[in-house]
């Protein structure tokens, strides 16, 4: 009689644990893919929010030029942070420097803002300049720090960020995670229609 | 009990930063720096600690770039962790403080009918470590696995040895570890909403092994320990040499194998006490009904063969 409680107990659990986690792995799968379609369809407009003026900063940027995000008011820009330590930040960056160079004739600004574990100054210099070169990216590449990020509202997890700001300086879009070519280039065609 | 508390006490010690489950962010202040000794995910909203493999594979998976730069960081600090921890305690916090394996201890208790697992399938830690830790955060990736738009499938690019571009990727923490899932992706993911737009195929897998493994914690004890933790793997090499060892008394030894049914990784404590396996809970020390098995720091393996 004992042993026979003992084992429907334990079917029970079982049953329990083997329930619970299958509809935590339906529920995985289905959070995973709630919104892919947004990185992989091929649409052709993206719709843009507005979160109100962006921060401004002054940064320097790797040929030793100060870059001011207030005097590219009038163009559309994509600020991104990234850093040299970020696989999926390196893998899109030849991808929206392809968008650059396709846009930057109509009103199209990039700055990528490298946020850097290195404390060292020239050391830090230096290990962001070999992976441009490397990733053989010709937009503005600037070094920045933690504060910028937070001044964008960003969490200092999250990389890549990137944020879109529209010809007035407002922030229209917040993304994060890496983009393909498509994405970036429907995006900036949504900002530089408008 | 006394593993019990420590294992409960390091985990508060350790996880102090409940605002980052407010926030889903993370701590990122000077205890960071700091290796926690078991398998705690640096990302977990809680944790001041960072994860000692995590920072390994970072260091070598970075060691490219920065031997490129002209500096010579090649992680020695965590590697110096790792031995120092091995030399001393072996893994001995791996059944004292390891947070993922309080988890598996409780998840065990679960009346279920039990299962074991042959011995060679202690080899699969080895394996993960000597591929998905060394081999691929070093060498770059083997296999350049990129998720395409267009086609919406998985394209696998050979590649020798290193792809375009010279960073890789932690690939252990990328493809395997459930403890980095269960401790941070599910947190995040649940709490942040910015990160949903971006999971990929890769949390898709990860969330796989994680049910895979909870599960099969249920049934076998301590089982990730046993096949599938590199740091295991790592401080198990140790487990011989280390200042903190076990020891029998082989000669009264009547080979009950009392010890051998209480310890949770299958090992036959009477014949090697101090296996690469043992993760040092000490349960065996209380069943030996002789009371033979005797534990410290500097002690020899067979003390009456000295």
């Amino acid at each position: 009689m004992k042993t026979r409680k003992t084992s429907s107990w334990q079917v029970f659990w079982l049953a329990a644990v083997i329930l619970v986690l299958l509809a935590a792995l339906v529920l995985g799968y289905l959070i995973t893919f709630q919104k892919s379609d947004s990185i992989l369809s091929l649409e052709n407009s993206i719709p843009l929010e507005n979160y109100g003026p962006a921060p401004d900063f002054s940064l320097t940027d790797i040929q030793g030029n100060d870059v001011i995000l207030s005097e590219l008011r009038g163009k559309v820009v994509l600020v991104d942070f990234w850093g040299t330590w970020c696989k999926s930040c390196c893998d899109e960056m030849p991808d929206m420097d392809r968008v650059y160079r396709k846009y930057k004739d109509e009103g199209f600004e990039l700055v990528a803002i490298a946020i850097e574990f290195t404390r060292d100054p020239e050391e830090r210099l230096q290990k962001v300049k070999r992976k441009v070169d490397e990733l053989g990216v010709t937009f503005t590449i600037v070094i920045g720090d933690d504060s910028v990020v937070q001044s964008f509202g960003g969490k200092l997890e999250n990389f890549p960020q990137t944020y879109l700001i529209d010809r007035d300086g407002h922030v229209r879009k917040k993304i994060v995670g890496a983009r393909k070519e498509e994405y970036w280039e429907s995006l900036v065609q949504s900002a530089l229609s408008e | 009990m006394k593993r019990r508390l420590t294992q409960i006490g390091a985990l508060l010690i350790t996880n102090p930063y409940w605002k980052g489950f407010a926030g889903a962010t993370i701590y990122k202040g000077p205890v960071k720096y700091v290796c926690h000794p078991g398998l705690q995910c640096y990302s977990c909203p809680s944790s001041v600690t960072s994860c000692p493999l995590g920072a390994l594979q970072n260091a070598l998976a970075s060691m490219r770039d920065t031997l490129s730069a002209g500096y010579f960081h090649i992680g020695l600090y965590t590697i110096g962790f790792f031995g120092v921890i091995g030399m001393v305690f072996g893994r001995l916090p791996c059944g004292w403080v390891c947070p993922f394996g309080l988890l598996q201890d409780w998840l065990y208790k679960i009346p279920t009918p039990k299962l074991r697992v042959p011995s060679f399938a202690s080899w699969g830690k080895y394996v993960m470590l000597v591929i998905l830790v060394i081999s691929m955060p070093v060498f770059g990736s083997f296999f350049n696995i990129s998720f395409t738009s267009d086609s919406g499938q998985l394209r696998p690019v050979p590649a020798v040895s290193v792809n375009a571009i010279g960073s890789t990727y932690p690939w252990y923490c990328k493809l395997v570890c459930p403890a980095g899932t269960f401790q941070a992706g599910i947190p995040k993911v649940l709490l942040d909403p910015d990160v949903r737009d971006s999971l990929t195929f890769w949390f898709r897998l990860k969330w796989t092994i994680l049910i895979v493994f909870l599960l099969w914690i249920v049934l076998t004890p301590r089982v990730f320990c046993r096949v599938a933790c590199p740091i295991g793997a790592i401080y198990g090499l140790f487990n011989r040499f280390s200042l903190y060892k076990l020891s029998v008394d082989k000669e009264a030894c009547v080979e009950c194998d009392q010890c051998v049914k209480a310890c949770p990784m299958d090992i036959t404590v009477y014949k090697t006490p101090n296996h690469h396996d043992c993760i040092r809970c000490l349960d065996c020390v209380p069943a030996c009904k002789l009371n033979l098995i005797k534990k410290g720091f500097l002690r020899n393996e067979n003390p009456k063969n000295l």
